[in-house]
């Protein structure tokens, strides 16, 4: 077996996937090697919410709801009155607060369903990104949190324009670092060296999806910062 | 890591909301002075109710009077609630203690979590940028699968521990005889949940 995988660079070939541990080891006795099915299944559900938090929250709602539907279903049945309201006679409550004048409560509740009900609805399309990024390794699966990210270009920064704590900030989205930096009043900032700092410690990991750098000086700097 | 079902979320957060958007929607009709055909629906079926719970007595000579019909429904109410007690309960799950378990002729060998806990927190947490290492064992589409957690102290660069990490776990896959599906979680040293908040100082 050539070993070409010690030989490519990992950051540049998206479609190499992962190697597998036996092409990363070729000393060791092969043993079964890891599917990488496994591992993608694995980074999706770390990458995105389970959407388990909100799952839970409606189940009890619901579960608070029926359960005392049911407590007004046996008042009914036993032929007693009302707790609150029977089921037998929800809609002719309805209507007769319709056609009653007690429209602007109707109206109230019906907003708040709908706007309940909207939000529920963008909680289950949309992605849930939990901002990470995975880097490409020969034997584990990773992620790394958007803060370590951000909080290790923070400190290239700082190092690379001799700047303080309170002068840099970082933060990190999908697909772009953003380096903010507020000179001392009266001195210049050398966001060239920040810049090229801040590239060569993203490109010395290979986050996915990459990332880019930018570096942003404030217009006014700060007295004695 | 856990088991929980993705999709039965999301398709319950839809279905749930689904509804929930219909009501209010059908409310604000009904309230507003332009929805004079949907109140119209309202009078229908309150009749409906009514004949249907006036045609089902409990006692065919109709000496006590009662429906059995809010009879059916807390019925059906309580085998709801039970449904929802198993679906909440059903969240979360997906531990498991051995990651290695081998069946042989003359018995069984079981490989316990905690010693690749051991072996590998033992191995990272020496280091300087390593603030706490936890290692959990999971079950992912029925084999065992290990979940690193790695917290940095602030301002490290997580590439040389993620290489770390990377070498201690070969060394575990020669000391099991075998290669499980490890995942490395890089997160910071001071944060709760992590990954909400990406700005610092």
């Amino acid at each position: 077996m050539t070993d070409t995988t010690r030989d490519r660079p990992a950051p540049a070939d998206p479609a190499a996937g992962r190697p597998s541990p036996a092409d990363a080891a070729p000393g060791r006795p092969a043993t079964r090697p890891i599917d990488p099915a496994v591992y993608r299944r694995i980074l999706r559900r770390e990458q995105h919410s389970s959407r388990s938090g909100s799952a839970i929250v409606v189940l009890v709602v619901l579960t608070l709801a029926v359960g005392y539907v049911g407590v007004e279903a046996v008042y009914a049945a036993l032929g007693r009155p009302a707790l609150f309201f029977s089921p037998v006679d929800v809609l002719s409550t309805l209507s007769a607060a319709v056609d009653g004048g007690a429209t602007g409560l109707v109206l109230a509740a019906g907003i708040a369903a709908a706007l309940v009900g909207l939000l529920l609805l963008g909680l289950a399309v949309t992605a849930g990104r939990r901002g990470r990024h995975t880097v490409d390794d020969d034997r584990v699966a990773v992620v790394v949190d958007d803060r370590v990210i951000a909080s290790s270009l923070a400190r290239v920064a700082r190092v690379s324009g001799r700047l303080s704590d309170q002068q840099v900030s970082a933060w990190v989205s999908r697909r772009q670092a953003q380096i903010d930096l507020t000179p001392t009043s009266g001195l210049t900032v050398d966001e060239q060296a920040v810049e090229s700092a801040a590239r060569a410690e993203l490109e010395a990991t290979a986050y996915r999806p990459a990332l880019t750098a930018r570096v942003r000086t404030t217009a006014t700097g700060r007295l004695g910062a | 890591m856990t088991s929980s079902n993705r999709f039965a979320n999301r398709l319950l957060l839809a279905v749930v909301g689904l509804v929930t958007l219909a009501v209010g929607a059908f409310l604000v009709i009904a309230a507003l002075p332009g929805g004079g055909a949907v109140r119209d629906l309202l009078g229908p079926a309150t009749t409906a109710v009514d004949d249907a719970v006036a045609a089902t007595p409990i006692d065919a000579a109709g000496a006590t009077g009662g429906s059995w019909l809010p009879l059916a429904l807390a019925l059906l109410c309580l085998l709801l609630v039970i449904v929802l007690v198993v679906a909440i309960g059903a969240h979360g799950h997906g531990r498991t203690d051995s990651v290695v378990v081998h069946d042989d002729p003359a018995g069984s060998i079981a490989v316990s979590s905690s010693f690749a806990d051991t072996a590998i927190t033992d191995a990272l947490s020496g280091r300087r940028d390593v603030a706490s290492v936890g290692v959990s064992a999971w079950t992912v589409r029925g084999r065992p699968a290990l979940k690193v957690r790695v917290r940095l102290t602030a301002g490290s660069s997580p590439a040389p521990v993620v290489a770390a990490a990377s070498d201690v776990v070969r060394g575990l896959d020669r000391a099991l005889g075998e290669t499980l599906p490890v995942l490395v979680e890089v997160a910071g040293a001071s944060s709760g949940r992590g990954g909400a908040e990406s700005r610092v100082a």
